[in-house]
């Protein structure tokens, strides 16, 4: 992932996007999981909301990722978050509900074993060192 | 009245230009559920539950507010469209979002996800 280009064609298939031209460091301390929940609640707080799939869509996956940093994740919780960002990436009327559910995807398709440990809250992943204000920080 | 040939469900039509695809399916008796949707009001487009498939658009498209165009191709019942109208409405029922599933319900005959008991 370090070698990516930075040209739209390269974000995109990355799962990524230009935006401004910005770019976030972090490091593996950095729990995935919150940061999907962040840029969602950053994206349902900007949601116009007139469509249905952007207006409750991106609020419901909030609330299951919310669920999941907090200690109460489901079997099943990453299969309807996966299938709900489908439908509001094809359903959405404009460029941000087509849009929104992108972080949690890609943190889904990089970060899947941090999102599953946290539902089944185990606290030591491999290679993987959980941030200080998330749930596996081993205290 | 300027027609337009256009093909929805593999049915080929000739419908008015000023015809959005919700109309011309309509009024050739292909039945796509809608929820914001009144003849007597402005067309919002908002729920999406009347989402359709057009050949070569990007995305879904809210047929409520989608204009018809020479040649369109369009799929009314798809498993994405039937998948996309389901979660549509279990979002916008309130409280519990279990009850609008209509396989739970045992609807066979269900407009939303085209009668499928799969």
């Amino acid at each position: 992932m370090l070698d990516l280009k930075i040209d739209y064609e390269s974000l995109t298939a990355a799962g990524a996007m230009m935006g401004s031209g910005g770019l976030v460091v972090m490091d593996e301390t950095t729990c995935m999981v919150d940061v999907a929940r962040f840029f969602l609640n950053f994206t349902k707080s900007e949601s116009c909301g007139k469509c249905t799939p952007c207006r409750e869509g991106t609020m419901r996956m909030l609330e299951i990722l919310t669920r999941i940093t907090e200690g109460e994740g489901r079997e099943g919780d990453i299969e309807l978050l996966e299938s709900m960002a489908t439908t509001i990436k094809a359903a959405s009327l404009c460029g941000l509900g087509q849009t929104a559910p992108n972080p949690v995807l890609s943190t889904l398709r990089y970060f899947r074993h941090s999102t599953k440990a946290h539902i089944k809250r185990i606290k030591s992943v491999p290679g993987w060192r959980s941030a200080q204000n998330c749930l596996l920080f081993d205290h | 009245m300027d027609m337009v040939n256009v093909t929805i469900d593999g049915r080929k039509l000739q419908v008015p230009k000023s015809a959005t695809v919700l109309t011309a399916a309509k009024a050739s008796g292909i039945k796509v559920p809608s929820l914001c949707y009144h003849p007597e009001l402005r067309p919002e487009g908002a729920c999406r539950v009347c989402v359709v498939e057009v050949e070569g658009a990007k995305s879904l498209v809210a047929s409520c507010v989608y204009p018809v165009n020479e040649g369109m191709v369009v799929h009314t019942n798809t498993p994405v469209v039937r998948e996309a109208r389901k979660m549509m409405l279990n979002c916008c029922w309130p409280s519990s979002s279990r009850l609008s599933s209509c396989h739970e319900i045992q609807i066979v005959n269900c407009r939303i996800c085209g009668g499928f008991r799969d």
